[in-house]
């Protein structure tokens, strides 16, 4: 009895090594139809531009982002524009300056800190924060997901349970909530989008796993004798993997919303640390008298957002057959 | 359906015990000491065991909990540590804002979503649909309160000077406020002479007074009226449009979907014309999943009314409730996201439902 | 073959002349119907016949104006009475669909309308073409359930489609496709989704309807079992052309197209006993690169017996051999003589 049993197992694993080779092959075919999408391709370009941004953020910006244009200790002034070239054009006399002044593209906030610096190296501190969150809450929901798929009975009921009541509150709303019981400040607001957004990936880990349990293949490997975790590793996780990264992909822009909107209200990060969000937040009355201090950052945000729903929408457009046209 | 009804009630009832115990348990883990933020630099040790008394806060959790179960089902949710008054007092001046605003906003975010998406669906890959689907993921793609900074900018910074430069006049929007300060208005007891009312009834019609258009319109205050729609033009565009480009979306693809179907197909064959098609057969099957995003849309209106509610300058829910998160006014924070928990819950109570409505194979199982 | 055309025009409820239907792809231009020639005759059941694919759906939905988007009906002719369906405009097709030319599909419960009571969606054909108003609509429709078998119609006018088995929906669907008496039904695959004792049933009442009414059919189906029981005549199709069109008893007992004869030889015969079912090998081909030559070709067991290379270089024409009977296969030019290629090209043509 025993000597069959694992032999077969054997055949399972080789099978499933095969397998293996088989998906590294769908793995390629995947990502080039992604990159056949429009919007995929869209997104791709901008994001490339905001992670260049990002990585040349000291070449690109003429400032630190901190730094008091008036000189160390001396009172800030928020200030237009100072554009060298445009001091002799009298068309534009409103934001020329004469030489010896600090050149300034976008102007400077209330410290005297030049604000495109500032955006540049936000791009640092914006950037990685969705695909983080996104990235641990789906780790955290996948195990919770696989947990409750299967074990199921009283384990799944309460994890689902919790799962429900979590998506029953508006996500801001709790996130706000959580952020204020555990205190301001970017780790914090990191982790309270983290936890709003994990029912999401947990329900459909779950789900994938109870569909995938039921396959035959998973019966007859059961049957063969292979081990729970070894269905849940070769069999389970791989056909949980693709509605994962659909939403996912599209869930960072999500998550990015909810950190900006939470770094908008001042919960997120603290000064002086450059943050588009936060540094709208902090200057969004100025919006009547100088609106380049809360535009640049605006514009920053937003384009980072469209790049990752363009990214999303390609993905999902390559992974879901049916919505192709 | 009345059998449907019942078990979809029914199955709520822990969901919301649920929520009731989240708020309680995020409301007592607050950090710091409420006495201390709530009196300041009054608070001395005396002062401050005669507010724990008060507000019960030596008792231990457990107790407390119950202390708080009993006191809701009185309906009675509590005193602002803030402001020293009920929080039902707070929740009927300001829960009509957000109610007004999120309303409207949703209003705006479906009639204009599903008109898109159809015009989007019917010319597939035109020129039209392609642009009306970039708006839609640029709408998606903008975080509200850039939105509502932009729409400020361009409507009560740009335009009025502009047009004051070219014509003389400056044209534009209210950047902030329900209505233009000094405009004097009659509420509803006032306007029909019922000042005298009180209890349930008069804290009813207050709250329907502060719901600002319906109040002006039902006393015909015209002047005041327009007024109040002029104001409330911006936020609603600025919560509604990430709604509307979802709803659009959804819309679009799914009526794509539905077009493809056989029963379309049996329709076309029985010699039914274009448009009876599309009305009698594609556009409630299209619909389905539009109501329940658009029910989904209400708690993304809530959350996104705090935002709102910031950079307007209104004094509605979600701003109290942020101020009330910042002054440590649990009592109000606990009431306030019951009360968002609680709306939100009935609405998708209310999309359940309306989806049995429109879909018969979801009545009997 | 245009003498066939000409003789018995009037005879003739459809004609259809080279009709071409192609589907427009990003992954290529799919040719699913290329040249399509056959014609009904007034009160017959014409049996459309083939492997799934070969573009019996599409020809059928092509007839009635209903190709959608990506696809294009490109050239040909759609006599319906004398008329060219192709030429009319999307409100005088309209006119005809439902009235004239009604039609029946395959998956009966989803070409109904889920959320939508099966009663009206019978009478909604009648309102729209009959001009009835919903009372009389609804009465007419009733007796059209009693007519198609359904019982107690009262009641089942008030269901909706989920609330009944397929063998009922197809019914239904049979219901609404005879509404208005029309002189043709195109009948998709009708049975192929159902179980098999409501298969006969339904076959069973078809027959019933079309003695009683005279309506002509086209019955597409890629069971020859159900063409021997229903049809008067036949027309197989192959990767979207005829391959031979013939009474149905000349098409059992002497087929003269290799695939037809396999078609034949793949149905099992009760009480005969086979080393193993006599199938074709190899599968359709791709419809967006159609080989040049005979497209039955790589998968004909004649050819290689007969060792015609010619099928392989060169389309065969649709030829007449018999009264009634035309096919489009090399083995029976040469009789002919009359597409003879000319030596000096293919010499292995002589051979």
């Amino acid at each position: 009895m025993k000597a069959p049993t694992v032999s077969k197992a054997k055949v399972a694993a080789q099978s499933a090594q095969t397998s293996g080779s088989a998906r590294s092959a769908k793995l390629r075919e995947t990502t080039r139809n992604v990159l056949a999408q429009r919007s995929a391709q869209v997104g791709l370009l901008l994001l490339m531009f905001l992670v260049l941004t990002a990585v040349f953020a000291d070449v690109i910006a003429p400032y630190s982002p901190n730094d008091n244009l008036n000189g160390p200790g001396e009172p800030g002034r928020r200030a237009e524009p100072c554009i060298h070239l445009f001091y002799e054009l009298p068309v534009v006399s409103a934001w020329g300056c004469p030489a010896d002044q600090a050149e300034t593209w976008l102007g400077t906030d209330g410290n005297s800190r030049d604000i495109f610096s500032r955006v540049v190296y936000g791009a640092r501190i914006s950037l990685p924060l969705g695909p983080i969150v996104v990235g641990i809450a789906i780790l955290i929901g996948a195990i919770f997901g696989a947990i409750a798929g299967f074990a199921g009975g009283w384990s799944d009921n309460i994890l689902m349970r919790i799962m429900d009541i979590v998506l029953s509150f508006p996500a801001l709303i709790l996130a706000i909530a959580i952020v204020t019981l555990i205190g301001n400040g970017l780790y914090n607001a990191v982790a309270a989008v983290v936890i709003v957004s994990i029912p999401l990936y947990a329900r459909l880990t779950r789900s994938a796993v109870l569909s995938t349990r039921e396959n035959d293949y998973v019966t007859a490997s059961r049957a063969l004798g292979e081990s729970s975790s070894g269905i849940l590793r070769r069999r389970v996780i791989p056909n949980s993997i693709t509605p994962l990264i659909v939403a996912g992909s599209l869930g960072i822009a999500t998550a990015v919303l909810e950190v900006a909107a939470l770094s908008f209200l001042g919960l997120g990060i603290s000064e002086p640390t450059a943050e588009w969000g936060a540094m709208i937040g902090r200057d969004f009355n100025s919006i009547f008298t100088r609106p380049l201090l809360v535009l640049a950052p605006a514009f920053a945000l937003t384009t980072m957002v469209l790049a990752f729903n363009l990214l999303g929408d390609g993905i999902r457009d390559a992974l879901d057959p049916r919505l192709n046209r | 359906m009345t059998q449907y009804i019942i078990r979809r009630l029914l199955l709520s009832i822990p969901t919301l015990l649920g929520i009731v115990f989240i708020v309680f348990v995020i409301a007592r883990l607050l950090p710091g000491d409420p006495c201390l933020s709530a009196l300041g630099e009054r608070a001395t040790e005396a002062i401050c065991a005669a507010f724990n008394e008060r507000f019960g806060l030596n008792e231990p959790l457990h107790v407390q909990f119950f202390l708080y179960l009993g006191q809701l089902a009185r309906g009675d949710l509590g005193d602002s540590i803030r402001y020293g008054r009920p929080v039902t007092e707070i929740l009927i001046e300001r829960l009509p804002t957000t109610l007004e605003l999120a309303t409207y906003a949703l209003i705006f975010a479906s009639i204009s979503g599903v008109l898109l998406g159809l015009i989007s669906a019917l010319r597939r890959n035109s020129r039209t649909d392609v642009t009306t689907m970039f708006v839609a993921i640029l709408g998606v793609s903008i975080p509200i309160f850039v939105l509502a900074l932009i729409l400020q900018f361009v409507f009560a910074v740009a335009l009025p000077e502009v047009t004051g430069n070219l014509f003389g006049t400056r044209i534009g929007l209210p950047p902030s406020g329900r209505l233009s300060p000094g405009l004097p208005y009659e509420t509803i007891p006032q306007a029909f002479g019922l000042e005298d009312v009180g209890g349930l009834p008069r804290a009813i019609l207050d709250f329907l007074s502060g719901i600002l258009t319906f109040n002006f319109l039902i006393t015909f205050q015209w002047r005041q009226l327009a007024d109040a729609v002029q104001h409330l033009i911006l936020p609603v565009i600025a919560l509604g449009t990430i709604s509307l480009a979802i709803v659009a979306r959804i819309t679009r693809s799914s009526l794509l979907e539905v077009l493809g179907l056989d029963y379309i197909r049996t329709a076309r064959a029985k010699g039914v014309s274009d448009r009876d098609v599309l009305r009698k057969h594609a556009f409630r099957n299209a619909m389905l999943p539009v109501v329940t995003i658009i029910g989904l849309q209400l708690g993304l209106l809530l959350a996104g009314a705090v935002l709102t509610e910031t950079v307007f300058n209104l004094t509605g829910v979600g701003r109290t409730m942020y101020d009330s998160i910042v002054g440590r006014d649990y009592i109000v924070v606990q009431a306030f996201t019951l009360i968002i928990a609680l709306i939100y819950l009935t609405v998708n109570l209310v999309v359940d439902i309306s989806y049995a409505f429109l879909d018969p194979r979801i009545r009997l199982k | 073959m245009t003498d066939v055309a000409n003789s018995s025009n009037d005879q003739h409820i459809l004609e259809v002349k080279g009709l071409k239907t192609s589907f427009y792809t990003r992954a290529g231009v799919i040719r699913a119907v290329t040249g399509l020639d056959f014609h009904v005759n007034r009160g017959e059941v014409l049996g459309l016949v083939g492997e799934s694919g070969c573009g019996k759906s599409v020809t059928s939905l092509s007839i009635l104006g209903l190709v959608g988007d990506p696809g294009r009906i490109e050239a040909g002719e759609v006599l319906f009475g004398g008329e060219d369906l192709l030429k009319l405009s999307n409100d005088q097709m309209r006119k005809i669909r439902g009235d004239r030319i009604a039609m029946i599909f395959q998956q009966p419960q989803s070409s109904l309308n889920p959320v939508m009571k099966v009663g009206p969606q019978i009478a909604e054909a009648l309102i729209v073409h009959r001009g009835l108003d919903n009372k009389g609509a609804r009465k007419r429709s009733l007796e059209l359930m009693d007519m198609v078998g359904i019982s107690d119609a009262k009641a089942r006018y008030e269901a909706y489609p989920h609330e009944m088995s397929g063998g009922m929906a197809q019914r239904v669907m049979i219901a609404i496709a005879l509404s208005c008496e029309p002189e043709l039904l195109i009948a998709d695959e009708p049975t192929t989704a159902l179980d098999v004792t409501i298969q006969a049933q339904i076959l069973d009442l078809m027959r019933v309807l079309q003695q009683e009414t005279g309506t002509a059919i086209v019955l597409i189906t890629h069971d020859l079992g159900v063409v021997a029981e229903m049809c008067d005549r036949a027309a197989v199709m192959y990767a979207g052309e005829i391959v031979e069109q013939t009474d149905v008893r000349t098409l059992f007992a002497e087929p003269k197209h290799p695939y037809t004869r396999g078609l034949i030889g793949a149905v099992p015969v009760p009480g005969e006993i086979l080393d193993e079912l006599a199938t074709i090998p190899g599968a359709v081909p791709n419809l967006i690169e159609l080989p040049d030559g005979c497209r039955f070709a790589p998968r004909c067991a004649a050819r290689v017996e007969h060792g015609n290379v010619l099928a392989e270089r060169i389309h065969p024409e649709l030829r007449q051999v018999a009264d009634g009977h035309v096919v489009r296969c090399w083995l029976y030019h040469h009789e002919d003589g009359s597409l003879r290629p000319d030596p000096n090209v293919w010499p292995e043509a002589e051979a």
